[in-house]
C-alpha cells in the first residue's frame, strides 16, 4: 500500500500553479463572448508570469515527490524558466494574430498551457513512464494546435503527417520501455542504472537495442536526422506562433529528457551512445543547413535551421561532459531569443490567410521598416553565429565543450556547418537590405504584442551575447547529475 | 562612489546614443544635447576628484565580461590618483571643447553626426583612463583611435581628409599589435589582466619578461602618441575640424601613451631597460618634431609638430622615472595646447578656411582677444615663468639630469629654445606686421561661444602650473597626488641647483623668444633670415622637407607593400586561389543540398520510410555485433 502525503506535491508546486491557471480559462470560456476571447490570452500571460516567478523563487531547491516519480532539481527549474519564457512569447505573439485568422477560439490557450504542463513535467522525471505519458500530452496537444487553423488546408495536412509519424514514433518508445521493464523490472532510470552496471554483456547490449528505440522516440521530438522529416512541413502548415513555440519548447523538455535517459540511465554504456550521438549529430547539421541552402520559404527555412541547430546541440552532448550539458542549456535559453525573434519577424510581414511566407517578400523591408529589419538582421547574425550576439557564446560552448572532450573532428565539421549555415542566413539579410525594392509592397501586422516579441528577442539576442555571464554560470551550474 | 563612477563614465555615451540615434530631430540641439552630458560628466567628476584627492581609491568591477575557466575579465573602473586626474583634465577640456565646437561648428553639414562621434570619442577616453585592467583599456584605446579615424575624415568627401583618416588609422594599427602583443604577453605570464593583480605579481616575473612587455607596451604608445617613428598621422590629422585637433590630437587622445606608461610604472620600474627606451624616443621626438616646426607656414600643421615633440617631453618624464612630472606636463598641456588649437581654429573662422600664415599678418587689430590668449598660451608653453608651461617642463629636465640623464636633459634645453621660437615666429607672422591678408577677407573677432571657453582654458594655462606646481612646505602637491599611484622609480644620482636649472632653462625659453622677434619684426628682420638661410642652407632643406620621411616610408614600405598586394596578393592568390576555392565549395554545398532535397518529398509514407530505414539500420547495427 502506497500512500502519499503533501510532501510529495512540492516537486509540482509550478505545474499546479499553472494548472490553476488553465482551468479558470477553461471555468470563464463560457462567460466570454468570442469578439473578447483576447481575455483568455491575458490570464494565460499572467498565469505563465506567475508561474515563471514561482519558479524562480523555488529554484535551487531539490525535491522529489510520488515515490521518485517526480523530481525538481536545478536542471529542470532552468527548463521550466525555458518554457514558461518561450510560452510567454508565443502567447504575445498569438493574441491579435488568432483574432485576424478568425480562429480565436477559447480552447486555444488552454490546450497550449496544457502542452506546457506536459513539458514541464517531462523534463523532471527519471522514470521512463511518466516521461512517456508526458510525451503523450504534450504530443496530442501540439497535434492540435497544428490544426487549429480548421479551414486551412496546409495547417490540416500538416497535422495530419504530424500525428501520424508521431504516433508511429511513439510505438518506438514505448516498445523500448517495455524491453528495458522486461529486462530490469523497472522503470526508474536510476535504477536501471545500478543494475546495468552490473549486468552480463548479453542484457547489456538488449538494453543497448532498448534504449536506441526510446532514442528514436525522443530523436523525433527533437527532429535528429533521420527522424527530422516531420519538421519543415509542420512548420510550414502550422501558425506562425505555433512554428515558434514548437521550435522550442518541446525540444528545450525532449532534450532535457534525453539528457535524463543519456547521462543517468545509460551511463553505463557511455562509449556506445557517444559513437552513436556522433553520428546522429553530424547528419542532423549536414542534413538541415544543405537543404536550407535551397528554401525559398522563410518558414521553412527557419525549420531546417532548427534541425540544424538540433545538430549543433547534440554535439554538446556527444561531448559527455558538464560543460557540455551546461552549454545545451544555455544555447536552448539562447535560442528562444533568436528564433521567436526571427519568427515574430515573419509573423511581422504575414498576409492574412496565407501560412507560408517567402523570403522575396522580405524586399526593401530594412528600409521600410528599419526597427523590425535591424532586429531580423541580429536574428540572423546570432543563429549564424556572430559576436557578440547569444548565438556565438553558445555555439562557443557547445564546441569548446568537445573540444574539452577531445572530438576535434566533430567540431571541425560543426564550424563548417556554420559557414555553410551563413549562405542562408545573411542571404536573408541581403534581401532585406540590397535586392531593391519589393516586388508588391511589405505590408506589417500592426500588433504591439507583436512588437514587444520583437524587442524581446532582439534585446535579449544582444544583452546575452554582450553579458552572458549571470545566465551561463546559471546554466552550467544546473547541471548536477 | 562605485555607482557614481560609472555614470560619469556613461554620461557621454547616453548623449551619443541620443544624438546618434535622433539626430534627424535634434538638428539644432545637438550640441547642446552633446555638452549637456558633458557637464553632467564634469559635475560627477568633481566629488570623484575630490575622494581622490582625500586618498581613497575605487576598484570595482561590475561584471564579469569573459570567464573561460580562472582567468576571467571583469568589465571594472578603477579611479585613484593618476586616473582621477586623466578624469578631471578629460572631462573638464572636452566640456569646453564642445562648447567652442556649438559655435565653429554651427552651420556645418551633419552637425548632429559631429556631436555623436565627439560625444562617443569622450566616452572611450573615459573607458581607456578609468578602466581597471588592461582590456577594459584596451577597448578604449581602440575605442578612441575608432573615433580619432571617423573624425579625421568628417570631411569624407574631400580625398585628402579622408585619406588622412585612413593614414592615421593604419599607422596607430601598427602601434597597437605592439599592445596587443603587450597584453597577451601580460595573460600568458600573470593569468589576470586587472591592474592590481598584474602589479602585485611583477617582482616574481622573469626582467627578460617584463623588458618584452615594456617593449611592447611602449609600441602602442609611439603608435598612439604620435612618437617616432610612428608620428606621421599626427600632421595630416590636421584635416579633421579645429574642435578635434584640440580635443583629440592636443589635449587627450594622443597623450593616451603616457597615461599608459604611467599607468604601467610598476612594470616599467622593473625595467631600467625598457624606461630607457621610453625616455630616448621621447627626447629624440621631441627635437626631431620641433626642427619640423621651425620652417612651416600652416598654422595647424605647426602646432601638431609642437604636440609630437610636447609628448616627447612627457615620454622623457615618464621615461627617466618621474611619473609625476610626465602626468603634470600632460595636464598643463592639455590646457594651453588646447587654447592654442582652440585660438587657430578662431582665426581660420575668421579666415574662412585659410591656415597659411603668408596670407595673414597684422591680425591683432582685427581680433585682439584671440591674439591675446593665443600669446598667453605660447607663453606657458616657452615656460616663461609664472605661466603653467614652466613649472611642469622645468620639472622634466631637473628630474631628468638628477635621475643621470645629462643628454637627455641637454637635448631638452635646446629644445625649449626651439619651441619658443617658432611659437613667437608663428605669433609674430600671424598677429603683426604688415597685414597680408588677400582683397574681400574681412577678419573678425570670435563670436563669444567661442571666446568664453577660450578665456577659460587661457586662465587655466596661467594658473594651473603654479597651483600645483609650487614648492609648499618642502613638497609639490601635484607630485605627492600622482606619486600616491606611480611614486618615482629610480633613486637621484646627482644634485644640482635648482635654482640654476631654472635659470638655464629661463634663459632657453626667453632667448627663443629674442630670435624669433629679431627674425621677424625690426626693419632689416628680412636680410637676416635670408642670411640665416644661406648659411645653414642644407639644414634648412632638411627642416623645410620634414627630413623627407614620408617619401622615405613610401619608399620603403607603401610601395613594396602595394606591388605584393596588388600583383601577387589579390591578382594570383585571391582570385586564383581562395576565390576559386570559395566558389568551387560553395557550389559542391548547393549542388549536395539540392541532391539531398529530393528526400523531402512530401509523402508520410516516405517520411515513415525513413524513421523505419533509420532505427532498421541502428538496431540492426547493434544486434549485428552480439551475434
Amino acid at each position: 500500500m502506497i500512500s502519499y502525503s503533501l510532501v510529495d506535491f512540492r516537486p509540482i508546486i509550478p505545474e499546479l500553479v499553472l494548472l490553476f491557471f488553465t482551468f479558470f480559462i477553461l471555468f470563464i470560456d463560457f462567460a466570454i463572448p468570442k469578439a473578447k476571447k483576447k481575455i483568455n490570452g491575458f490570464i494565460a500571460l499572467i498565469g505563465v508570469a506567475v508561474t515563471l516567478v514561482v519558479v524562480l523563487s523555488l529554484y535551487g531547491s531539490s525535491w522529489t515527490g510520488f515515490n521518485n516519480m517526480i523530481i525538481f532539481d536545478k536542471a529542470s527549474g532552468f527548463v521550466n524558466i525555458i518554457l514558461l519564457l518561450t510560452a510567454f512569447v508565443a502567447i504575445l505573439m498569438s493574441l491579435d494574430f488568432i483574432k485576424r485568422e478568425g480562429i480565436n477560439f477559447g480552447e486555444y490557450y488552454v490546450i497550449l498551457l496544457f502542452s506546457l504542463i506536459a513539458m514541464q513535467v517531462f523534463c523532471s522525471t527519471y522514470n521512463l513512464i511518466v516521461m512517456f505519458l508526458a510525451v503523450e500530452t504534450l504530443s496530442i496537444s501540439m497535434y492540435i494546435l497544428t490544426a487549429i487553423k480548421r479551414d486551412g488546408l496546409r495547417s490540416i495536412e500538416a497535422a495530419m503527417k504530424y500525428f501520424i509519424l508521431g504516433s508511429f514514433a511513439s510505438s518506438f518508445l514505448v516498445l523500448g520501455i517495455a524491453l528495458i521493464y522486461g529486462l530490469f523490472g523497472t522503470v526508474d532510470l536510476l535504477r536501471v542504472k545500478e543494475l546495468l552496471t552490473g549486468a552480463d554483456s548479453l542484457h547489456t547490449w538488449i538494453a543497448l537495442v532498448s534504449f536506441v528505440l526510446i532514442l528514436i522516440g525522443f530523436g523525433f521530438k527533437i527532429a535528429a536526422f533521420p527522424f527530422h522529416a516531420w519538421t519543415p512541413d509542420v512548420y510550414e502548415g502550422a501558425i506562425t506562433p505555433m512554428s515558434a513555440f514548437m521550435s522550442i519548447a518541446p525540444k528545450a523538455a525532449s532534450f532535457m529528457a534525453l539528457m535524463r535517459l543519456l547521462v543517468v540511465g545509460m551511463f553505463p554504456i557511455q562509449v556506445e551512445w557517444v559513437k552513436l550521438l556522433w553520428i546522429i549529430a553530424v547528419f542532423t547539421m549536414f542534413f538541415g543547413n544543405l537543404v536550407a541552402l535551397w528554401q525559398k520559404d522563410l518558414k521553412r527555412l527557419l525549420g531546417y535551421s532548427s534541425i540544424a541547430h538540433a545538430g549543433y546541440m547534440l554535439v554538446g552532448i556527444t561531448a559527455a561532459n558538464s560543460l557540455g550539458y551546461g552549454a545545451v542549456l544555455f544555447y536552448l535559453f539562447g535560442y528562444i531569443f533568436m528564433n521567436l525573434g526571427a519568427f515574430s519577424v515573419a509573423e511581422y510581414i504575414s498576409k492574412k490567410n496565407v501560412e507560408g511566407c517567402l523570403i522575396d517578400d522580405l524586399r526593401g523591408m530594412g528600409y521600410k521598416y528599419p526597427l523590425a529589419g535591424a532586429a531580423m538582421l541580429v536574428f540572423m547574425f546570432s543563429l549564424s553565429g556572430v559576436p557578440p550576439t547569444v548565438g556565438f557564446i553558445g555555439k562557443y560552448y557547445l564546441f569548446s565543450a568537445a573540444v574539452k572532450s577531445h572530438l576535434y573532428w566533430l567540431v571541425i565539421l560543426g564550424v563548417i556547418n556554420s559557414a555553410i549555415s551563413a549562405y542562408f542566413y545573411l542571404n536573408v539579410i541581403v534581401t532585406m537590405y540590397m535586392k531593391g525594392g519589393a516586388k508588391e509592397e511589405v505590408v506589417s501586422f500592426p500588433s504591439p504584442y507583436l512588437r514587444a516579441a520583437i524587442v524581446i528577442g532582439a534585446v535579449g539576442t544582444i544583452i546575452f551575447g554582450v553579458a552572458p555571464g549571470s545566465v551561463l554560470n546559471v546554466a552550467l551550474s544546473s547541471i548536477v547529475f | 562612489m562605485e555607482w557614481l563612477l560609472l555614470l560619469c563614465v556613461l554620461s557621454p555615451a547616453v548623449g551619443c546614443i541620443i544624438n546618434g540615434l535622433f539626430g534627424r530631430w535634434t538638428y539644432r540641439a545637438a550640441g547642446v544635447i552633446g555638452s549637456t552630458f558633458l557637464g553632467i560628466s564634469f559635475a560627477l567628476a568633481v566629488p570623484l576628484i575630490i575622494y581622490a584627492i582625500q586618498g581613497h581609491v575605487v576598484d570595482y568591477s561590475y561584471y564579469h565580461w569573459i570567464v573561460s575557466g580562472k582567468f576571467t575579465v571583469p568589465f571594472g573602473l578603477r579611479l585613484d590618483s593618476l586616473s582621477a586626474m586623466m578624469l578631471g583634465v578629460v572631462t573638464f577640456v572636452s566640456f569646453m571643447i564642445h562648447i567652442y565646437a556649438i559655435g565653429y561648428m554651427g552651420g556645418h553639414k551633419g552637425y548632429a553626426r559631429f556631436f555623436t562621434y565627439l560625444n562617443l570619442f569622450v566616452f572611450a577616453m573615459l573607458l581607456l583612463c578609468m578602466g581597471n585592467n588592461y582590456l577594459t583599456m584596451f577597448i578604449g584605446w581602440e575605442g578612441v583611435g575608432f573615433c580619432s579615424y571617423i573624425l579625421i575624415g568628417y570631411y569624407y568627401e574631400k580625398k585628402t581628409a579622408a585619406d588622412a583618416g585612413r593614414k592615421a588609422f593604419v599607422t596607430t594599427r601598427i602601434g597597437d599589435i605592439g599592445f596587443i602583443v603587450g597584453v597577451l604577453f601580460i595573460i600568458l605570464y600573470f593569468g589576470s589582466v586587472k591592474f592590481t593583480d598584474v602589479f602585485a605579481q611583477a617582482h616574481m616575473i622573469s626582467p627578460a619578461i617584463i623588458t618584452i612587455i615594456t617593449l611592447a607596451l611602449f609600441l602602442g604608445a609611439i603608435g598612439k602618441s604620435a612618437q617616432f617613428p610612428l608620428y606621421v598621422w599626427l600632421p595630416d590629422a590636421m584635416e579633421g575640424p579645429t574642435p578635434v585637433s584640440a580635443l583629440i590630437h592636443a589635449a587627450t587622445m594622443v597623450t593616451a601613451g603616457v597615461y599608459m606608461v604611467a599607468r604601467s610604472a610598476p612594470l616599467y620600474a622593473l625595467s631600467p631597460t625598457g624606461s630607457l627606451v621610453v625616455a630616448s624616443v621621447g627626447a629624440f621626438t621631441a627635437l626631431f618634431a620641433a626642427t619640423m616646426a621651425l620652417t612651416h607656414f600652416d598654422l595647424k600643421r605647426i602646432l601638431a609638430y609642437s604636440t609630437i615633440s610636447q609628448i616627447g617631453y612627457m615620454m622623457i618624464g615618464v621615461g627617466v622615472g618621474a611619473y609625476w612630472t610626465g602626468m603634470f606636463h600632460l595636464m598643463t598641456h592639455a590646457f594651453f595646447k588646447a587654447l592654442l588649437f582652440l585660438s587657430a581654429g578662431a582665426v581660420m573662422h575668421a579666415m574662412h578656411g585659410v591656415l597659411d600664415m603668408r596670407l595673414m599678418g597684422g591680425l591683432r587689430h582685427k581680433m585682439p582677444q584671440v591674439c591675446i590668449v593665443m600669446i598667453i598660451a605660447s607663453l606657458a608653453i616657452a615656460g616663461i615663468p609664472p605661466l603653467s608651461g614652466f613649472f611642469s617642463k622645468d620639472v622634466i629636465l631637473s628630474e631628468a639630469l638628477m635621475l643621470g640623464h645629462p643628454i637627455i636633459w641637454l637635448v631638452g634645453v635646446v629644445t625649449a629654445f626651439m619651441t619658443a621660437f617658432y611659437m613667437f615666429r608663428m605669433i609674430f607672422f600671424t598677429f603683426f606686421g604688415e597685414s597680408r591678408v588677400p582683397e574681400g577677407m574681412h577678419p573678425h573677432e570670435a563670436p563669444s561661444v567661442m571666446l568664453v571657453p577660450l578665456w577659460v582654458l587661457a586662465v587655466g594655462s596661467i594658473v594651473i602650473g603654479g597651483i600645483l606646481g609650487v614648492k609648499v612646505h618642502g613638497h609639490i602637491s601635484i607630485e605627492h597626488f600622482i606619486s600616491l599611484t606611480s611614486p618615482n622609480a629610480f633613486p637621484i644620482v646627482h644634485k644640482y641647483s635648482e635654482t640654476l636649472l631654472i635659470i638655464i632653462s629661463i634663459i632657453a625659453g626667453v632667448l627663443g623668444i629674442a630670435v624669433a622677434w629679431l627674425a621677424y619684426i625690426p626693419k632689416g628682420a628680412f636680410s637676416f633670415r635670408s642670411f640665416v638661410v644661406r648659411t645653414f642652407h642644407p639644414l634648412y632643406r632638411c627642416f623645410f622637407n620634414l627630413w623627407w620621411v614620408d617619401e622615405i616610408y613610401n619608399f620603403l614600405f607603401c610601395r613594396p607593400f602595394w606591388h605584393v598586394s596588388e600583383r601577387f596578393l589579390w591578382k594570383a592568390v585571391d582570385v586564383k586561389v581562395i576565390d576559386a576555392g570559395v566558389d568551387d565549395v560553395g557550389r559542391v554545398a548547393g549542388l549536395t543540398g539540392r541532391a539531398v532535397r529530393i528526400l523531402q518529398t512530401g509523402f508520410i509514407n516516405n517520411y515513415a520510410c525513413w524513421v523505419s530505414a533509420g532505427a532498421l539500420i541502428i538496431c540492426g547495427w547493434y544486434l549485428l555485433k552480439i551475434m
